[in-house]
């Protein structure tokens, strides 16, 4: 069905379909890309050539204390305050229950003085038990990775480097476990940081600021322990390790319900990607130099694959074919690539011949050939998120919305065993996410309204029943009267009707469905790498692995370090 | 306390789906009340003393409104709150309204028993994104209270009249202490024409209780320094938001990521 009209749908490129790209295992194959957002938030560091130094760095023997960056980026001053705190390795959990971390921080807006960090060290080392100002942006916080980090420690006390193979099984020091914003806690709205500090005025980039900050933060910590351990002995980190060490990241089910409640949101960011997939496809000349050049990046990515080494068995057998099918791809690319007009030819083969996982990477590494017909898109990211009723529709005109934007829902038969299987709910302990088995837990009382196709399903029954008793001319104003509960899921269906993409199209009631799926396509977007599946529900991940790092800032940059790879020292 | 309007929205919603709002409903109610109070109307103490009745409403299984209006009245709508709060009733006099004002060019409501009437100023600056001109009107015992809203205008502008100014009308029977009277037109003339008929005292002078512009500048105050709300009060909502969340337990805890 023909979407209303969005500034980003270019008329003359062909766009792939809703059905196909709002699919949600597809989705669950998505891999990072030029418009990730580390990705466009290192490219805006480095093109506006942004000041970022420890101010203070009051760190006792044993690492802990009080460390502030100040950040001069092109608007504004900006200050991340950490605290490093000692915790036991019994108290060091991942899980969002936690209540002690090795590091907590803040990245707030202006410079801070004392008062300012007294005050934060009250409030920021609590979390979620805290209270924060509207001054700040994100409260986060770490764990370290004890066994990774003695070892730096130790080999850098020592005078000699980590070996990169040893970091390239564990890239990061210290992982993250939370990064909040968007006003949680009482930090600054989103509607102030859009607004008021245009540095961060993207999707979740200050968010991601903190943790690139933090990486570097595990940097200077490692160095600054390895010289006090060993005066005499102790080197620095050679440049090259340091920009192979990323910041873990742990994340769990809270991401998923962000994506069903932020569908404008989810349908944008596709939108954005898939207009630039379709303009690389279409418009990207296909020659010698540009296959010369995607055969180097594959190279480079069969490698990164090779050195994740993760011990979920199902990630190594997806890791394993996506190894096998893309060395296919370059070996195809090497005798056929040539004769291909366009890279239409090349998508095609691999919707053809290879899992989604192999196809959505190829989208991403295209991405990568034409940064000129990419990189604008990145302006695109945000979208006005206000959900609009409209009253006057005519119940038919409703009924014919759900038909074509929701068939994929109302094909589910929800009489059939296992299609409500799951109930999602928030548990009494700190409000966590947790996903219920209906039939064996208490609660479906409370489900949130996460299983939207369930919900539309509902809908369009008591819709149809409705017309039959009144009119399909009349009003959805009038039907809200009698159907008071229906207003959510109508407003709902309306707003997104307007949507290219619209809604991620699955049953997250389903007994098949892996949440990990919903995971991975809004870590996609974030950019992450390594992805390391803990249960279905969790996952560990690397972010900014291979970026550049604080001294690089100012000297030329190639934005290719994507994909990083171990190289020998 | 200060808070941001983010967690208040969801403050509010978790606490009004826990004394039984409907999806749809406590997002629509938690919007109308965290917009008051960025815009200088004071909503929460006006919501504090309402959240015990929503939760005997629940209790009695109390239905939230009807309408009364018939088929062929439909350019006059009549709704009955059935005593309660605008943040219920509000929605769906305007929407009705501007359906109606679409077909017509001018139709109206009359919510009965309905408290709150204040809050009704954030569904006027909804409808007037939609493109239409609107009014609504409610008295108390002194004040004739009048909202305008057009298309164009960040905000609706809040006015009084002296009751012992105004010569006559509808509401200032007795028995509309507790009505609400919202107006929607798609051109300003035909709400001229309204108001001329209807409400010809508010040609004379009028005391403007908040201005648009004044309006804009709390909203933005709010959403620079965060928005007050009182400690006890934020408890009070918390325990009500308690009632959606599910026990945790073993099991559950292996639902969780």
């Amino acid at each position: 069905m023909m979407k209303a009209a969005n500034s980003l749908i270019e008329s003359s490129l062909p766009m792939r379909p809703p059905e196909q790209v709002m699919n949600l295992k597809r989705l669950g194959s998505l891999h990072q890309s030029r418009l990730s957002f580390m990705r466009t938030l290192i490219r805006k560091i480095m093109r506006e050539k942004w000041v970022i130094k420890p101010t203070v760095f009051d760190l006792d023997k044993h690492g802990y204390g009080t460390v502030v960056y100040t950040v001069q980026a092109k608007h504004n001053t900006y200050s991340f305050v950490l605290f490093s705190n000692f915790i036991s390795d019994e108290e060091r959990d991942d899980r969002v229950i936690a209540e002690k971390w090795d590091l907590t921080m803040t990245l707030c807006i202006g410079e801070v003085d004392d008062e300012q960090i007294a005050d934060m060290k009250e409030n920021v080392p609590k979390q979620e038990a805290g209270r924060v100002n509207s001054n700040m942006m994100v409260l986060s916080r770490g764990n370290k990775s004890s066994r990774n980090f003695e070892y730096v420690v130790n080999q850098l006390a020592k005078g000699h480097q980590p070996l990169m193979s040893k970091l390239a099984d564990v890239g990061y020091l210290y992982r993250t476990t939370a990064a909040y914003g968007s006003g949680k806690f009482g930090m600054a709205d989103w509607a102030k940081v859009k607004s008021q500090c245009p540095d961060f005025a993207r999707p979740f980039s200050a968010e991601m600021f903190s943790c690139y900050i933090l990486r570097q933060f595990s940097i200077d910590q490692a160095e600054n322990l390895a010289k006090i351990k060993s005066p005499e002995t102790a080197v620095s980190m050679d440049d090259s390790v340091k920009r192979f060490i990323g910041i873990g990241n742990s994340t769990g089910l809270g991401m998923a319900p962000y994506l069903i409640r932020h569908p404008k949101l989810v349908s944008q960011w596709m939108l954005v990607r898939e207009t630039a997939v379709s303009r690389v496809v279409n418009l990207g000349e296909v020659n010698q130099a540009t296959l010369d050049q995607l055969d180097n990046i594959m190279t480079k990515v069969l490698q990164h694959i090779s050195e994740t080494n993760v011990p979920d068995v199902v990630q190594i057998k997806r890791n394993e074919s996506l190894f096998n099918e893309l060395t296919q791809v370059q070996k195809w690319l090497l005798v056929d690539g040539i004769k291909c007009s366009d890279w239409r030819v090349l998508v095609e083969y691999a919707v053809a011949h290879y899992s989604m996982e192999t196809q959505e990477m190829i989208n991403s590494l295209l991405m990568e050939l034409y940064p000129e017909l990419v990189d604008d898109l990145e302006e695109e990211l945000c979208v006005d998120e206000s959900y609009e009723m409209q009253p006057e529709m005519s119940l038919y005109a409703l009924k014919q919305v759900i038909e074509n934007n929701y068939g994929w829902a109302l094909d589910i038969d929800f009489s059939q065993l296992g299609t409500e299987h799951f109930f999602w709910y928030r548990s009494k302990e700190k409000m966590e996410p947790r996903l219920g088995q209906r039939l064996v837990e208490l609660g479906e009382e409370n489900a949130m309204p996460l299983t939207i196709a369930r919900l539309v399903r509902h809908c369009y029954d008591r819709l149809c029943v409705d017309i039959e008793k009144h009119s399909a001319n009349d009003s959805v104003a009038y039907f809200l009267i009698r159907e008071s509960n229906m207003s959510g899921i109508v407003k709902r269906i309306q707003t997104m009707s307007k949507d290219y993409y619209g809604e991620i199209q699955g049953n997250l009631a389903d007994e098949n469905m892996l949440p990990l799926d919903l995971l991975r396509c809004k870590l996609s977007f974030f950019g992450v790498s390594k992805f390391d599946p803990k249960s279905k529900l969790w996952v560990r991940n690397t972010m900014f692995q291979g970026a550049p790092i604080l001294s690089d800032i100012g000297k030329p940059f190639n934005d290719d370090w994507y994909f990083p790879i171990a190289t020998d020292n | 306390m200060k808070a941001s309007r983010n967690e208040l929205i969801a403050l509010f919603k978790q606490a009004f789906e826990g004394v039984g709002f409907d999806f749809g409903g406590y997002e629509s109610a938690a919007d109308m009340i965290v917009w008051g109070q960025m815009h200088g109307l004071d909503s929460f103490a006006m919501i504090r003393k309402r959240m015990p009745d929503f939760e005997q409403r629940r209790r009695l299984q109390i239905e939230p409104c009807s309408l009364e209006s018939k088929e062929n009245e439909k350019e006059h709508s009549v709704i009955d709150a059935k005593g309660n709060s605008c943040i219920v009733a509000a929605g769906i006099a305007l929407d009705i309204t501007y359906v109606e004002a679409m077909q017509r060019g001018v139709a109206d409501a009359t919510v009965l028993n309905c408290h709150d009437r204040k809050l009704v100023i954030k569904k006027l600056a909804d409808s007037a994104k939609r493109g239409v001109v609107c009014l609504a009107y409610w008295r108390d015992d002194k004040t004739l209270k009048v909202v305008t809203s057009d298309t164009g205008v960040c905000c609706p502008e809040y006015s009084q009249y002296p009751l012992k100014d105004l010569l006559g009308g509808k509401y200032l029977d007795e028995k509309h202490q507790q009505t609400l009277f919202v107006v929607c037109a798609t051109e300003s003339a035909g709400l001229q024409e309204y108001i001329s008929k209807n409400l010809p005292e508010l040609q004379i002078s009028k005391t403007v209780v908040i201005s648009p512009m004044m309006m804009k500048c709390s909203y933005t105050t709010a959403l620079t320094e965060g928005i007050e709300i009182d400690n006890d009060f934020w408890r009070e909502l918390a325990v009500l938001g308690q009632e959606v969340l599910v026990e945790s337990t073993e099991q559950s805890r292996m639902g969780a990521g």
